[in-house]
């Protein structure tokens, strides 16, 4: 229930930014209208829907007896995958394809799948040698080659 | 040209031994995505189109169409085997298709799914052939209010046909249209919600929001569960269904043909709602629905033969209006237009080689895909033992691949990862993905209509109304709109999958 009032909070709150930037954009008249109408319609949609849907968990908030339930556990999961991901599409220019994707597959193999060191190590040094053959040789996809190129 | 002509220069085009052998390369590897659960066409179509770019349009669009049926198929493998649809549009195969393998009889649910998704998909390219050209013909008549009549209408059956609530596929929807609206305005230049990034100017590429959605949200969502996995054990045999098989399951192979094509035209229908409408049509004739979900034929050849058909049907509103109804059909718009090929009624007359190609390599590539299919079940059952945990992180280095190879930039890349995140985020709380993607595409075709038949009438909104075709789309918009508050509407809608 308190996510359902910070979703839609986040909705409104949302729309509300997306209507005043289309409104300084212009929303001209209807004979002539501006690059920032339709926008500026929508922000307002989202605001009213994003509001009701607030105001909907805030009535269920009160409703609730016994309080809330339990705290959802924090994805960490997730988060140490997408912090995973954000890492290597840093490293991938500087020290290039082959060397970062080898890298990140070891980690995720070795964090997530929990493979034996070894296993994981020649696994990943195969499949980043193998997709770059794949992409950049065979199918002519421009990937970075970093500190081999 | 009449649809004989057009069939005969289809021909020509299709069987060029390139064009041949990209049906297979897209049909193999359409079959592959759609038995791998984690990574859905909508994703696979978007990781190769960069290798598309060098290909001629025709080539590059039957590859990518061949993707698409492709998964249709594959998908019920998953579901028969392992009890986890391989796509969305074979969540329902997984009922009774595993219990029949449960009970030893895998063959014969693998083999009518295929047997049915053959027959299912030429019906769909033989009315696609009828149809497409009187409604193309018609369709060169349409102006702004027609356009926009049907881009509303489109859109708000993509929020209806949503899962989950309606308020919260409207919302989606409206942030799919703002996210399609950013960059240079193309009626006045004014650069829209571009926070002074050149990589904004040309707005969002459709690549890096369909990875980033679906793709990478797809892994961040699957990561939380367990990456444990069982195949049904033991060897598959007599995939031939029997005569009692074939009595049972012709009915539902016709009537999911039938269905899986009309509901296959609707904007957000596409495959999943046709399977799951198909399913509960077969339940409700059936003299013995009790069977049902234990292992009944009738719930594998029904909805299997209705997402083939709907995959078809899902090209006529491509093709002849230039209106995606689904995601997948959404990006296949983006690679004509990177082609410089322009969807829409004149397509059969501008590019007729390309139109009838890509009509007649589906049912070509129909074919391949039976035979394919029958005999490389063996195959596709040794992929499925791959352990999640050693395919999602090739999947995340496919999606990096994807949107490098089409855009050349990191700054995509942190997009794409924060689309990846978004898309998490919004599944997490309920909200269904695809009517941002066809917001995302339809919303600047419908903001150009919009505002042009709003100058050519001098600002008068009824100017919408006075066509009989937009008055009629918004006619039926409004009253879906209103009929979605009715309680046993929303109860209906709560039942409605996800499509991916």
């Amino acid at each position: 229930m308190k996510s359902a009032v910070a979703v839609g909070a986040g909705w409104s709150a949302l729309g509300l930014y997306i209507a005043i930037a289309a409104y300084d954009l212009g929303i001209g008249n209807a004979g002539e209208p501006g690059p920032g109408l339709l926008a500026f319609l929508l922000g307002l949609v989202m605001v009213v829907l994003g509001g009701a849907g607030a105001a909907r968990g805030v009535v269920a908030l009160v409703g609730a007896r016994g309080g809330d339930a339990a705290p959802a556990r924090w994805p960490w999961r997730m988060a140490a995958l997408a912090v995973a991901l954000v890492v290597y599409i840093a490293a991938l220019q500087p020290i290039g394809y082959p060397l970062a994707t080898a890298a990140f597959l070891a980690a995720l193999f070795l964090g997530f799948a929990q493979l034996a060191w070894p296993k994981a190590i020649v696994l990943s040094i195969a499949l980043a040698g193998v997709s770059y053959a794949l992409f950049k040789l065979a199918l002519g996809v421009q990937l970075p080659a970093g500190v081999l190129g | 040209m009449s649809s004989v002509d057009g069939i005969l220069l289809g021909l020509k085009v299709a069987l060029l031994p390139t064009n041949l052998l990209y049906c297979f390369v897209g049909v193999f590897l359409g079959t592959l995505i759609g038995v791998l659960p984690g990574i859905g066409p909508a994703t696979a179509i978007a990781l190769l189109l960069p290798v598309t770019f060098g290909l001629p349009p025709a080539t590059g669009i039957i590859l990518l169409a061949g993707i698409y049926y492709g998964s249709m198929y594959g998908g019920s493998t998953t579901s028969i085997l392992v009890n986890i649809p391989g796509e969305a549009a074979s969540i329902v195969t997984c009922i009774d298709g595993h219990q029949m393998a449960r009970a030893g009889r895998a063959g014969p649910a693998l083999g009518i799914a295929a047997i049915g998704s053959f027959l299912a998909g030429t019906f769909g390219v033989v009315v696609l052939c009828l149809l497409c050209a009187p409604l193309a013909r018609a369709a060169l008549t349409f102006g702004a209010r027609e356009y926009f009549g049907l881009m509303v209408l489109g859109l708000v059956l993509v929020s209806c046909l949503s899962s989950g609530s309606l308020t919260k596929a409207a919302l989606t929807t409206a942030l799919g249209i703002v996210l399609g609206l950013m960059g240079i305005d193309t009626m006045s230049g004014a650069s829209r919600f571009t926070f002074d990034r050149p990589e904004f100017i040309d707005g969002i590429d459709v690549i890096t929001l369909v990875i980033g959605l679906f793709g990478v949200s797809e892994v961040l969502v699957n990561i939380e569960e367990s990456l444990k996995r069982s195949v049904l054990d033991g060897r598959i045999q007599h995939i031939l269904p029997t005569r009692e098989d074939w009595r049972r399951s012709t009915g539902p192979i016709a009537r999911g043909s039938v269905l899986g094509f009309f509901l296959g035209l609707l904007p957000g229908g596409g495959g999943v709602i046709a399977s799951f409408a198909a399913y509960a049509v077969e339940k409700r004739l059936s003299r013995t629905p009790e069977q049902f979900g234990k292992g009944a034929i009738e719930g594998v050849a029904g909805p299997e033969s209705a997402n083939n058909a709907a995959a078809s049907a899902a090209f006529i509103p491509l093709l002849t209006l230039g209106i995606p109804p689904n995601v997948i059909l959404g990006i296949l718009l983006g690679a004509l237009m990177v082609q410089g090929v322009a969807p829409g009624p004149l397509l059969m007359i501008n590019n007729a080689d390309l139109f009838w190609g890509v009509v007649v390599s589906m049912y070509i590539g129909n074919v391949m895909l039976l035979v394919l299919n029958l005999p490389l079940i063996g195959m596709w059952v040794q992929l499925l033992r791959i352990p999640y945990g050693i395919m999602f992180p090739m999947i995340l280095v496919f999606c990096v691949v994807g949107v490098y190879g089409t855009t050349s930039s990191t700054f995509h890349l942190y997009l794409m990862a924060g689309f990846g995140v978004l898309g998490y985020a919004l599944r997490k709380t309920g909200h269904d993905l695809t009517p941002l993607v066809l917001g995302f595409v339809l919303g600047p075709l419908m903001e150009v209509h919009l505002r042009r038949g709003l100058i050519a009438s001098d600002g008068d909104w009824s100017y919408f109304i006075t066509s009989p075709i937009s008055a009629l789309c918004l006619a039926v918009a409004a009253v879906l709109l209103w009929g979605t508050v009715v309680p046993a509407a929303k109860r209906w809608r709560q039942r409605l999958p996800v499509e991916d």
